[in-house]
């Protein structure tokens, strides 16, 4: 049990050194994404909408780019379930399963 | 020993798998897409999916484009779909051309804030917007085409050069009269215009940013 609550950890650490050496603006790949816990995926995700809520341009829209936060942070827990369903389908989770899936997001999020 | 939940999404895996294999190809949305009967503007609606509660009714995006490349964008003038007439009961058809020029002022104030707005000779990273406005019911007992019970609209983004298409949605506001029960909702046509508006830029600036953002490379 020890020594399992030990690789626990221990993959915990090395998701957080994952979220912590990708660059913020970087997209995630599946073989990172499944390295993260439940809690460093959400944060994760959060920080893909940062991304897109923090372009310089976008930031000009107060208004709207709040919906679109709003639209996009109620919806977090529903990505990482998808995100996760990207990922586990070996064959087709390219680099891009999880950035595709995040676009679909953003079009259609209201 | 497999999870009850690890059944279920299997199962759940299953019938995706099956729903997703190959067939006829359609130029009708999905059934799941409710009572939305298409007015024929997009043409081929079968990539067209239900965009969820709060979302638009059907939305479309190409993943794999790569929407950092644009920076202009042509916005053709926005169309009067006229496949049924009874579509814009009420609203004369000089009303629903005024109602048109709006839309279309809409779209070129938002995206103006975003894109440079071209003008005819599409060049590479051009995007080309195609709006129609198919249906506007007016509101009852109002001569006033700015109030209507329901209206529509339809938006295609595509690459200005390949006609590629990039993204698409169909959306509504109000209720159409038979679906409309107790006293109908009045939708202001300017309002519904700048919120289309404004969301189609934001998101089509949101796209291209995240699509620049991550073409940035890592940082060890």
């Amino acid at each position: 049990m020890r020594h399992l609550r030990a690789r626990v950890s221990m993959a915990g650490v090395a998701g957080l050194y994952v979220v912590a050496a990708v660059n913020p603006a970087a997209a995630i790949n599946c073989r990172e994404w499944l390295l993260l816990d439940a809690a460093q995926k959400e944060a994760a995700i959060d920080e893909m909408i940062g991304d897109v809520l923090g372009g310089q341009r976008v930031r000009q829209y107060g208004v709207n780019r709040g919906a679109l936060g709003r639209c996009l942070y109620a919806r977090v827990p529903e990505m990482a379930l998808d995100f996760d369903d990207a990922c586990s389908d070996s064959r087709h989770a390219g680099m891009q399963a999880i950035e595709t899936r995040f676009k679909t997001y953003v079009w259609s999020c209201d | 020993m497999a999870t009850p939940l690890r059944c279920i999404r299997g199962a759940l895996a299953i019938l995706l798998l099956l729903g997703c294999a190959g067939g006829p190809q359609r130029s009708q949305p999905p059934a799941s897409a409710g009572f939305f009967a298409p007015s024929g503007f997009l043409g081929d609606y079968s990539a067209l999916r239900p965009g969820g509660g709060g979302a638009a009714r059907l939305v479309y995006i190409d993943t794999a484009v790569d929407f950092s490349r644009y920076d202009r964008v042509i916005i053709e003038p926005v169309v009067v779909w006229k496949s049924d007439e009874a579509r814009f009961v009420g609203v004369s058809p000089s009303q629903r051309e005024a109602l048109a020029r709006e839309f279309q002022a809409e779209f070129e104030r938002a995206f103006a804030q975003e894109f440079v707005i071209g003008k005819g000779d599409p060049g590479p990273g051009t995007l080309r917007v195609r709006n129609a406005l198919t249906a506007a019911i007016a509101a009852p007992g109002s001569a006033d085409p700015e109030r209507l019970q329901y209206v529509e609209v339809e938006l295609e983004l595509l690459d200005a050069v390949t006609n590629q298409r990039l993204a698409a949605a169909v959306d509504s506001k109000g209720a159409r009269p038979s679906s409309a029960r107790g006293a109908p909702q009045v939708v202001e046509a300017r309002a519904a215009f700048e919120e289309w508006a404004d969301r189609a830029a934001v998101r089509v600036a949101a796209l291209r940013d995240l699509d620049r953002q991550h073409q940035q490379p890592r940082t060890p």
